[in-house]
């Protein structure tokens, strides 16, 4: 009787460690997951909440990249194709134009004189939980125009959403 | 001596049953804080970090960006002044850079007391600011602030739209440049998320 007992107490010793230790393992696997790191801020909110930039996503970058590749091999069509119905692009100089009046500035001659090089990319996201991201990416551009060479630098920025541009802002600086 | 035993065999029962258990918290430990680098996206072409991809920068940063800015707001140059390093390269969007701080300090100054004399203002309103970094390990990120900016003059307003590119090393922005963006038609800033 007196063995029985000890027994018992050592058992119930043993498994309160491991109920212990166990609850530690559960307690791991329900804590949250943190949301990642977000910095800056941003007056653009819909609904009153203020928002923080986070890192976005290669898949939007890559829909730039893509847009940048068809439209050097001057493939309409296909910077068409990636732009959505109602985007709106607003020009370093001023213009806005409509996808249309857009389609028809990039298809003219004025684009045969331009050549560039594409520096970088990357995404930031606002609000990861849906959709859209600000893809910025950089550009050195030349544009000769009858025998001078205009140098600039093009920062643009990019709404996409759904592997679609819906916003495309021009800036530029001048090199010298 | 037989209870001794007992004891013993179950003491090391209890223990193999905690060792199982704890080296399980320690592989969940593991999974949910694994010693990854923060993730990163996109790419660069810029000679020396072609290989590199972007990721999020820090508040520090950001906030010598927003920190400059109000000093600039106050006009009080001197502390402007202490957020560019003496070698600052800063560069216009016309695409001039000036030969040094100070100098740009000073043409801030002759050009804001050009703009009171003239009886107009300039004024502007913050509408992003973030940062990204393509080497964290490393100092240096990339403060994007982008303004809408109002000049007035005789009742007529120019609008127009900046966004400053600062790289920052230590507090201190040491390229600052300046791409900009015309309004022909002043337009409600488009809300985007």
């Amino acid at each position: 009787m007196k063995k029985l007992k000890l027994i018992f107490t050592i058992s119930i010793l043993a498994a309160f460690v491991y109920s212990c230790n166990n609850s530690a393992v559960q307690r791991m696997m329900e804590e949250p997951v943190e949301p990642e790191r977000s910095v800056g801020f941003t007056n653009w909110s819909d609904d009153g909440v203020e928002y923080k930039f986070h890192l976005g996503t290669d898949a939007a970058v890559q829909v730039v990249r893509d847009l940048d590749k068809v439209w050097s091999d001057q493939d309409w069509e296909g910077v068409r194709g990636m732009l959505s119905d109602t985007a709106k692009f607003y020009w370093r100089n001023g213009n806005v134009f409509s996808v249309d009046e857009f389609m028809t500035q990039i298809s003219s001659d004025s684009t045969g004189s331009a050549t560039w090089k594409f520096n970088g990319a990357f995404s930031v996201d606002l609000d990861p939980t849906r959709g859209g991201e600000h893809v910025h990416a950089d550009f050195s551009v030349s544009t000769k125009t009858d025998s001078t060479t205009v140098n600039r630098d093009v920062l643009e920025r990019y709404y996409i959403i759904d592997g679609k541009v819906v916003t495309w802002h021009q800036y530029s600086i001048d090199v010298k | 001596m037989k209870n001794f035993k007992l004891i013993i065999a179950v003491l090391i029962l209890a223990t193999i049953s905690y060792s199982c258990n704890n080296s399980a918290v320690q592989r969940m430990s593991e999974k949910i804080n694994p010693e990854e680098p923060e993730r990163a996206v996109g790419m660069s072409d810029w000679a020396g970090v072609e290989d590199m991809k972007w990721h999020i920068g820090t508040q520090d940063a950001v906030d010598v960006a927003k920190n400059m800015d109000s000093a600039w707001k106050a006009k009080d140059y001197e502390t402007m002044r202490t957020f560019i390093s003496d070698t600052a390269t800063i560069t216009a969007t016309n695409g001039f850079t000036f030969d040094s701080p100070d100098e740009f300090i000073e043409s801030r100054k002759r050009r804001d007391s050009v703009i009171t004399s003239n009886g107009a203002t300039f004024d502007w309103k913050f509408t992003n600011l973030f940062s990204v970094d393509l080497d964290p390990t490393t100092g240096g990120e990339h403060v994007h602030v982008d303004y809408y900016g109002m000049y007035t003059k005789d009742g007529k307003e120019d609008n127009f739209r900046v966004m400053n590119r600062y790289y920052v090393i230590d507090g201190k922005i040491v390229v600052w440049n300046s791409y900009s963006q015309e309004i022909i038609e002043p337009k409600e800033e488009t809300e985007e998320e």
